[in-house]
């Protein structure tokens, strides 16, 4: 539904896109994550038109996107949805009259508006304030009007600028729920643009990270996750390094499936091969489809192909961990 | 003494006085009415073609915006007398009500120009974004965006527009308009008759507080 080739965008001396290749299908949750500067934000605003692009192209059901103009444009943004990370309201507004804007603005008939707000306000759950002015909700509850105002217009596409980054993080997830619900009942395209992340563990499907205006990272969350590659363990930062004194010997992260995480694992390594290794991390986190666990542990040398063996016969996923000084190599280049 | 007042301001204040006081606000009125049309018109040229707007245009502001700035550059008192002969081709007068209304207008729009554009530009930047993100057309985000979200700060401005021009007014009345100033000075100040000044003065100060007021009550309304 949106097919992304060679897509540069500059301003002026500045690259904040440079050749991106992405191919987003309809119905899914797609992260895009990186640092601020990283040209996250600028490529949403390409999938939209409210920014242009020098080279390459941005397809969005078949339409070159920076092909439209004038009402062509208009009409093409009323079908896609777009959310803020300051909500975005008007605030001499009511709840009401913030979501029912873009159908005045699309002259739509006063009782349809009326019965689509309600609507609305159903769906995310503040069927009592619609009379509320923004300034007398909460951020989460800013944010949810946010989404019943770019819901209205019926959109395939919702794209979400740093929706959560505001808000608290247990109001952020309740947000994110709120974004999967939809998604799974209405089959809108979702794309969730955000430096958190924890807030697309649980809801997205295919992450894509950008570093510097290039894409440095694309895959299934949950891989990615369980095995980031470099760019997103820059990015994760301090969360994700092992501090550990290396030198002793090899870091292995081992991937058990569902099945397996449920077993003993390093409990009978351990004593099946009657040698010594040491935990350094062990951790399962939720994702939208389904729990990932994974373990972190040192092997000294000697032990290491023995261990390595047991794993394979045991038929546990498994990966060495880079060392520091490779890490240390890599960002030199 | 005390008798003295009451006698003068028996003999001039309906006379006099009270008619002053309607030219003065007719003047008033038709000056803001006309400089808040005219200028709004100006403001929203200058808000789609400013750099950052809607549809930039470097020549269409650039020139507006010295137009503007050329006019507001003028001291009242010798806008008035410049625009002399221009008054006298539109109006067919430069003498009373008439013939200070177009002065008066031509110093106001830029003002209240400006007034419009401040509010519209302090609008937050985000909110047109997300008007444009679901398909609103660039006079659907001037009108129910932009200037929905800067009335406070419009009215706040217009109120202190008011009460500038008020008191231009009474330059203008000094210079063959009629109305207070007009009063205070002629019959005042030149025939040393210090009653007619002050009372002048009082009833322009009584003015500038009712302008106030209103300006805040209708703020608050909003």
């Amino acid at each position: 539904m949106i097919e992304i080739q060679g897509l540069c965008k500059h301003f002026d001396d500045f690259h904040a896109l440079e050749d991106i290749h992405m191919t987003m299908e309809r119905g899914k949750v797609y992260g895009l994550i990186g640092q601020s500067g990283s040209g996250k934000s600028t490529l949403l605003r390409c999938i939209n038109g409210l920014t242009t692009y020098e080279k390459g192209s941005l397809k969005v059901d078949g339409v070159e996107v920076s092909s439209l103009r004038g009402r062509e444009a208009r009409e093409f943004r009323r079908g896609i949805g777009m959310i803020f990370q300051q909500f975005s309201l008007l605030g001499r507004l009511n709840v009401r009259e913030n979501i029912a804007l873009p159908m005045k603005c699309w002259k739509w008939d006063k009782k349809a508006m009326e019965r689509r707000v309600d609507e609305l306000l159903e769906m995310v759950q503040l069927p009592d304030k619609g009379k509320a002015l923004p300034r007398e909700l909460s951020g989460g509850q800013k944010q949810r009007v946010a989404i019943a105002r770019a819901l209205a217009m019926n959109p395939k596409i919702l794209l979400c600028d740093e929706a959560t980054s505001a808000l608290d993080p247990n109001i952020a997830e309740t947000i994110m729920d709120l974004l999967s619900d939809i998604n799974r009942s209405l089959g809108i395209t979702i794309i969730v643009v955000t430096h958190q992340l924890s807030i697309l563990k649980a809801s997205c499907e295919q992450v894509y990270l950008l570093e510097k205006g290039r894409l440095a990272a694309q895959g299934d969350i949950t891989s990615l996750f369980s095995q980031p590659p470099e760019a997103l363990r820059r990015l994760m930062g301090k969360e994700q390094e092992v501090d550990a004194s290396w030198e002793e010997g090899t870091v292995l992260r081992l991937l058990p499936t569902p099945e397996q995480a449920k077993k003993p694992i390093l409990s009978r390594m351990a004593r099946e091969l009657g040698e010594d290794f040491s935990v350094l991390r062990a951790d399962r986190e939720q994702y939208r489809h389904g729990a990932v666990t994974y373990l972190l542990i040192q092997v000294p040398q000697k032990i290491l192909p023995a261990v390595e063996n047991w794993l394979r016969e045991q038929n546990i996923a498994w990966a060495a961990e880079p060392r520091q000084q490779e890490k240390r190599e890599e960002e030199a280049v | 003494m005390m008798a003295e007042i009451i006698a003068k301001l028996d003999k001039y204040f309906f006379r006099l006085i009270v008619p002053a006081i309607g030219d003065t606000l007719a003047m008033l009125a038709a000056t803001m009415v006309l400089a808040t049309v005219l200028g709004f018109v100006i403001s929203v040229v200058l808000i789609i073609t400013r750099k950052d707007g809607l549809r930039p245009n470097r020549w269409v502001y650039g020139v507006l915006n010295f137009l503007v700035n050329f006019i507001r550059s003028f001291p009242i008192m010798i806008l008035i007398v410049a625009l002399l002969p221009l008054t006298r081709v539109v109006m067919g007068t430069t003498m009373g009500v008439q013939g200070a209304v177009f002065p008066l207008t031509v110093a106001a729009t830029p003002f209240m120009a400006r007034i419009f554009e401040n509010a519209m530009v302090e609008v937050d930047p985000q909110l047109i974004e997300a008007a444009r993100s679901f398909g609103a057309s660039d006079l659907q985000i001037i009108f129910r965006v932009m200037l929905k979200e800067a009335v406070p700060s419009i009215v706040s401005g217009t109120t202190l527009a008011t009460v500038t021009y008020l008191s231009a007014t009474t330059v203008a009345g000094a210079i063959g308009a009629g109305g207070l100033g007009s009063i205070a000075m002629n019959y005042g100040y030149h025939r040393f008759d210090d009653v007619i000044l002050y009372t002048g003065v009082v009833i322009l100060c009584i003015l500038v507080q009712l302008i106030q007021l209103m300006g805040g009550w209708i703020y608050k309304r909003l």
